[in-house]
C-alpha cells in the first residue's frame, strides 16, 4: 500500500516539474510537495534527493524512504560554498569564490556544467529567466572587499558571463520575481530595484528600518526574516504596503 | 686543511638565530602548531598548546614576520652549510625570496587536489595541500621576504667590502655578538609587537582574537540526541532562515530550532509550535517530513501532525564539527576535547585553571 502511496506521490512531483519548464522563480516549489526557501539556503529538496551543504561539498540524501534516508553520494564542490538555488534543471551553488551551477537532471548524480568566479566574499544567488542575481558581501566573516550586485547572463549556460555589477552596502539575501529584486541590503535596509533593464536596474522601494536576513518573494507577497521579526508585505504595485510582523521576544 | 660539513660556523649561527626568531613568532603570537617540525618531531601541539599572547593572525605584523625571519635564516643556513664563491653569494637571498613567492602563491589554490581516499598521496603531499589550501595568499608576505632578502644582501655587501679592507677586527668576537644582538632584537622587536597589539583588544574586529582566556561549553552527544521536544510558549528570538511550506511559514531561530506559524491568513500569522533543535540553522520539508540540521546530525522529524511533532530518523555525523557554530569568530576557545560533545558556547576561564 504504502509503496503505491509513494509510486503516485513520484509521479506526481515528476509530472508537476515537467509540467514547470521555465521554473518558478523561487527556490524548491516546482511541485507541491516540497517548501520554498530563501537564497541563504543550504538544503534544498530535488525530487527524492536532498542536498545539504556540508563544508566543501554537496552532501545527496536519498530520501525515497521519507522517514528513513540514506546517505548518498557526496560532491566536492569547491571552498567555503555557503547557498544552494535550484531553478530550472541547474542547481546554483554560491561559494566563497563564485557561483558553481551543476545539471540535476538526473538528480542523483549533478553534473558539473560551469562556473563564474570573483573576489572571495559570501555570495547567494538567485535566478530568473536568462539571468542570475548574485550578490557579494564582505566582512569579518567573509573575505575580500566588495559588496555588490552582480548580474550574470546565463542564456548559454555552459559560459555564464557579467552583465553589469552594481555597488551595494553589505547585502545578504535576496530573491527575485516578475523582474523585481528584493535585496537585504545591511544597515541600508531592505530595497526593491526593478531589474527589466539588466543594464540599468532602478530602485523603486527602500525600507531602511529593516534590517533583513532573508528574503522569500511570491507573485503578490513578500516574506522577510529580520533581527527584530518577521514582516510580511504586500509588493503589487510599487510599494511595499506591510501585512503584518512577528516581533521577536514576543509570545503570541 | 680539515673538510668539515660546517663551511662557515658564524653564519649557521645566524641562521639558526634567525629560524628561532621566526619560530618565537608563531609561538608567542600564533598557533604553535603551525610550525612544520612540530609534527616532523612527532608533537600532536594542535590541541594542546596555545599561543603564550593572544592576538589575530591577520596582524600585519605576526602575519608576515616569519617570512621576513625565514628568507633571512636560510639565507644564512646556505651559507653555513655550502661553500658558496663569493660571486654567486648575492644570489642566495634571491633566490630563496623567489622560492618563498613560488610557495606563497600556491596558497591561491584554494581547492584540495588529493583524492581524500588516497592515503599515499595524502601523506606524502597532505601537508602541502594543507598549507596552500588552508593558507591565505597575502601581498604582505611577498613584501617581507623582498625585505629579508635586502637584509641578507646589504650585509653581503657590507661584509664583502669589509674583508676585502682587510677589516678583520670582529672575527673572533662574531658568535657572542651575535648571540647578544639577536636577543637585543628579540627584545625589541617583541615590544614593537607587543604594543602593536595593545589596541588589538576590541573583541568585535575580525583583526584580534580577545586577550581574555575562554573555554568551552559543550552539549555531551547523549543530550543533544535525545533533545528534540517541542514548546507552545515560547517567543521568536534569533531569526534565521525561513521557508514556506502549504500554508506555514517555517522560521529558523539560529542555532535553537524551528518556530512555526499558520500563515493562511498573512495578515495575521499564528504562532502554532517551536521545535526545539540544538544546532538548528537549516531545514526543508518534503511530504510533511522536515529535514533539518542538529550540530553534527541530520535529523528527519514527522510534522503530518503539528500537535504530536516527532523525530522518526537521524543521521549521525553527517555535518562537519564546527567548535565555532555557536561562538563568535574573534574567541579563542583554545583546547576543545570534541569527546565531550558539541560546542554550544563559550565562558570566561578561570585565572587560577
Amino acid at each position: 500500500m504504502n509503496k503505491i502511496k509513494y509510486f503516485l506521490v513520484l509521479s506526481i512531483v515528476v509530472l508537476t516539474a515537467c509540467g514547470d519548464g521555465t521554473g518558478t522563480g523561487a527556490q524548491g516549489n516546482a511541485n507541491a510537495s516540497t517548501g520554498t526557501g530563501g537564497s541563504m539556503a543550504r538544503f534544498s529538496i530535488v525530487d527524492n534527493m536532498l542536498y545539504a551543504i556540508s563544508e566543501n561539498n554537496i552532501q545527496l540524501v536519498n530520501i525515497e524512504e521519507p522517514e528513513s534516508p540514506i546517505l548518498w553520494d557526496k560532491i566536492n564542490v569547491g571552498f567555503g560554498i555557503e547557498t544552494l538555488f535550484t531553478y530550472d534543471k541547474y542547481l546554483f551553488i554560491g561559494s566563497q569564490s563564485g557561483v558553481f551551477i551543476y545539471d540535476y537532471s538526473n538528480p542523483e548524480l549533478p553534473e558539473y556544467i560551469s562556473e563564474f568566479t570573483h573576489a572571495r566574499s559570501c555570495d547567494p544567488v538567485v535566478v530568473e529567466g536568462n539571468f542570475a542575481f548574485v550578490t557579494l558581501r564582505s566582512n569579518s566573516r567573509c573575505f575580500g572587499n566588495s559588496n555588490q550586485l552582480d548580474i550574470l547572463d546565463i542564456s548559454d549556460i555552459q559560459h555564464p558571463h557579467l552583465v553589469k555589477t552594481y555597488p551595494m552596502h553589505e547585502p545578504y539575501g535576496l530573491g527575485i520575481v516578475d523582474e523585481k529584486l528584493f535585496i537585504c541590503d545591511g544597515d541600508e535596509g531592505l530595497k526593491v530595484f526593478d531589474v527589466s533593464d539588466k543594464e540599468s536596474i532602478e530602485l523603486i522601494e527602500q525600507q531602511v528600518d529593516v534590517s533583513c536576513y532573508d528574503v522569500i518573494p511570491t507573485t503578490s507577497k513578500l516574506i522577510v526574516s529580520s533581527s527584530s521579526g518577521i514582516p510580511q508585505y504586500n509588493h503589487q504595485g510599487n510599494e511595499l504596503i506591510t501585512l503584518s510582523e512577528i516581533p521577536v521576544g514576543l509570545n503570541d | 686543511m680539515k673538510r668539515t660539513i660546517i663551511m662557515n660556523g658564524r653564519h649557521l649561527v645566524w641562521g639558526i638565530c634567525f629560524l628561532l626568531l621566526g619560530a618565537s613568532v608563531y609561538i608567542l603570537f600564533r598557533n604553535p602548531y603551525e610550525l612544520l617540525f612540530s609534527s616532523w618531531i612527532g608533537l600532536d601541539l594542535e590541541t594542546t598548546v596555545e599561543p603564550l599572547i593572544i592576538a589575530g593572525s591577520n596582524n600585519i605584523f605576526v602575519g608576515s614576520l616569519p617570512t621576513f625571519f625565514h628568507v633571512i635564516a636560510v639565507s644564512y643556513l646556505t651559507f653555513g652549510l655550502l661553500n658558496i664563491p663569493r660571486r654567486l653569494q648575492l644570489w642566495i637571498p634571491l633566490l630563496w625570496f623567489l622560492i618563498n613567492t613560488i610557495f606563497e602563491s600556491f596558497q591561491l589554490i584554494e581547492q584540495p587536489w588529493i583524492d581524500p581516499d588516497d592515503e599515499v598521496k595524502l601523506k606524502l603531499f597532505g601537508w602541502f595541500q594543507n598549507y596552500f589550501v588552508s593558507g591565505v595568499f597575502d601581498w604582505n608576505d611577498i613584501l617581507f621576504g623582498l625585505l629579508g632578502a635586502l637584509v641578507v644582501s646589504c650585509h653581503l655587501i657590507i661584509s664583502q667590502r669589509n674583508v676585502s679592507e682587510k677589516n678583520n677586527y670582529s672575527k673572533h668576537k662574531s658568535i657572542p655578538r651575535t648571540l647578544l644582538y639577536t636577543s637585543i632584537g628579540i627584545i625589541s622587536l617583541g615590544s614593537i609587537m607587543g604594543t602593536s597589539l595593545i589596541e588589538c583588544t576590541h573583541d568585535d574586529s575580525h583583526l584580534c582574537y580577545s586577550h581574555t582566556r575562554y573555554e568551552p561549553t559543550y552539549l555531551s552527544y547523549s543530550e543533544l540526541r535525545t533533545s528534540i521536544n517541542t514548546e507552545t510558549d515560547k517567543a521568536l528570538s534569533n531569526t534565521g532562515k525561513i521557508y514556506v511550506y502549504k500554508d506555514y511559514l517555517f522560521v529558523n531561530s539560529i542555532n535553537n530550532g524551528i518556530f512555526i506559524y499558520d500563515n493562511t491568513d498573512p495578515t495575521d500569522p499564528m504562532f502554532v509550535v517551536f521545535i526545539n533543535i540544538p544546532g538548528n540553522i537549516d531545514l526543508a520539508i518534503k511530504n510533511d517530513t522536515l529535514y533539518v540540521d542538529s550540530y553534527i546530525d541530520l535529523v528527519v522529524i514527522d510534522i503530518s501532525n503539528l500537535q504530536n511533532i516527532q523525530e522518526v530518523d537521524r543521521i549521525e555525523n553527517v555535518f562537519q564539527y564546527d567548535q565555532y557554530q555557536n561562538v563568535p569568530h574573534n574567541i579563542y576557545l583554545g583546547y576543545v576535547d570534541s569527546s565531550k560533545g558539541v560546542v554550544i558556547g563559550y565562558k570566561e576561564k578561570q585565572k587560577d585553571e
